[in-house]
């Protein structure tokens, strides 16, 4: 079904107050939405606190919903907005290491370095807000430039920026990280041999 | 120490990274548990909801329906509040239309005319003037200025002839020679010619205050050279009754308007033949 076809629909059930409308977006948004927020938190279970809020937000404000002219783009702004306070109202500076270990898990049965999910994570969790939700939004929910820019309410230009210097960002980390373990690894090499 | 200096390799091997992970998938109650508490807030309508959200409400998700309907109806509004005036200007300029006509059609079919003009000048003292007119063309002027000299002319086809009133001789000239102080008349001097400035000179319009008239009458005001003009019609021949002639209003003093000049019409009665014949006597005795 056309996406523009599915917001009308979503518009016009949110305004007859139709439960299915909440239905809809669920499956139509709540993954991105999950995804975004667990950038945003760089917790899972922050995220998924979020976006109940962000569901009960939505099912409050229904009629501002159901007049949003660009129906996606409005519910991630909602939702940005939503885990803005959340994070204000709990007045909690997260413990990074302890965040960054259950919001990406590793991908089938090859197990990683048991170190690499924190550097990676940690390297996600030290960049700005918007390059570590577009790093997110294009690695973990295959979204153009384009379309984060739309999503997140800035240009192409500016989305494609985010993600060059977030790349670069987390280059840095990483590479520092991988020459820390070679470094490790040589003087245990040196250490066994002598 | 070793250090990998190719950024684009470097760039891959980071896509590679982010290639070993995924999202945590949501937890197998989230579906359940975000949508109850959703539906809660939803069945829970307005209740704690800002004052504003349930006005909004009220107006439910049609908002941009009522907007386009407001719209709508102001444009509706607009252009029927444009064509009401339109055409109540319109019907009345057809209605000073048809007036017009039908009062030029009356003059035109005058078989005589007979009117005083009443100019007052400074003191108590007045001009006065009596045209009369019939259907021959020839009109006879009786003059009664301020200055005590009583003069009559005789005016048929171009030509004026003149007689004072101690019985001297009758004197003729062309109209385009006549002195000044014979002008004021002429305007009065046929029917037509007061046609004419009915239709063009006066831009008469019906007058707000009908309360000049007589029950048998309608007013009509107009304007020229900065006078203020008032016709009374008779409401069944319309023919004109009384034209007077006023400076224009005073503003803000509500003061009388000063009269400048006053005429008074009598149409279609018989006019004594003799009188129109130049050099008749009995000349005063009919100004008066």
């Amino acid at each position: 079904m056309d996406p523009e076809a599915v917001a009308n629909e979503i518009r016009s059930r949110l305004a007859a107050d139709d439960p299915a409308a909440l239905e809809m977006i669920w499956s139509e948004y709540a993954s991105d939405l999950l995804g975004y927020l667990a950038g945003l938190h760089c917790s899972r279970n922050d995220a998924e606190d979020t976006l109940q809020e962000v569901f009960v937000t939505i099912a409050r404000k229904r009629t501002y919903v159901a007049g949003a002219r660009l129906l996606k783009p409005y519910l991630f702004q909602l939702a940005r907005n939503v885990a803005l306070n959340r994070l204000k109202r709990n007045k909690r500076i997260r413990d990074r290491v302890e965040c960054m270990s259950d919001w990406l898990v590793p991908v089938g049965t090859a197990l990683p370095d048991e170190d690499r999910i924190p550097k990676l994570a940690a390297g996600l969790a030290e960049l700005p807000e918007k390059q570590r939700s577009v790093l997110v939004l294009k690695f973990y929910r295959d979204k153009t430039l384009r379309e984060i820019g739309e999503l997140l309410g800035i240009s192409e230009n500016t989305a494609a920026s985010c993600y060059r210097y977030g790349i670069e960002k987390l280059r840095q980390v990483m590479m520092d990280d991988q020459n820390e373990r070679f470094d490790r690894a040589r003087s245990a090499h040196h250490e066994g041999v002598r | 120490m070793i250090r990998m200096k190719d950024s684009i390799e470097q760039d891959q091997h980071i896509t590679r990274e982010f290639g070993k992970y995924r999202l945590a998938p949501p937890s197998p109650d989230l579906h359940d548990r975000v949508l109850r508490a959703a539906r809660a807030a939803l069945a829970g309508r307005d209740v704690g909801l800002h004052w504003t959200d349930r006005w909004l409400r009220a107006c439910g998700a049609f908002r941009e329906e009522i907007l386009a309907f407001a719209s709508v109806l102001l444009l509706i509004l607009g252009v029927v509040t444009s064509l009401g005036a339109d055409q109540s200007v319109l019907a009345e300029s057809i209605e000073r239309l048809k007036v017009m006509v039908t009062v030029s059609e009356c003059l035109y079919r005058a078989t005589s005319m007979d009117c005083t003009v009443l100019k007052p000048a400074a003191g108590d003292k007045e001009s006065r003037y009596r045209v009369r007119w019939n259907a021959a063309g020839i009109t006879r002027v009786d003059i009664d200025s301020t200055n005590g000299t009583e003069q009559t002319l005789w005016i048929f086809e171009g030509t004026v002839s003149v007689a004072g009133h101690e019985g001297g001789a009758v004197r003729s000239m062309a109209i385009t020679t006549m002195p000044a102080e014979w002008q004021p008349p002429m305007e009065f001097l046929t029917p037509t010619l007061l046609a004419q400035h009915i239709k063009e000179q006066y831009g008469l319009m019906p007058a707000e205050r009908q309360g000049g008239a007589r029950p048998d009458e309608f007013l009509l005001v107009g304007q020229e050279s900065q006078q203020a003009v008032e016709i009374a019609f008779d409401a069944t021949t319309y023919l004109p009754t009384t034209l007077t002639k006023y400076l224009p209003d005073p503003p803000w003093t509500g003061k009388e308007r000063d009269c400048l000049e006053e005429v008074r019409f009598q149409w279609n009665t018989p006019i004594p033949q003799e009188l129109l014949i130049p050099g008749t006597s009995a000349v005063k005795r009919q100004v008066k």
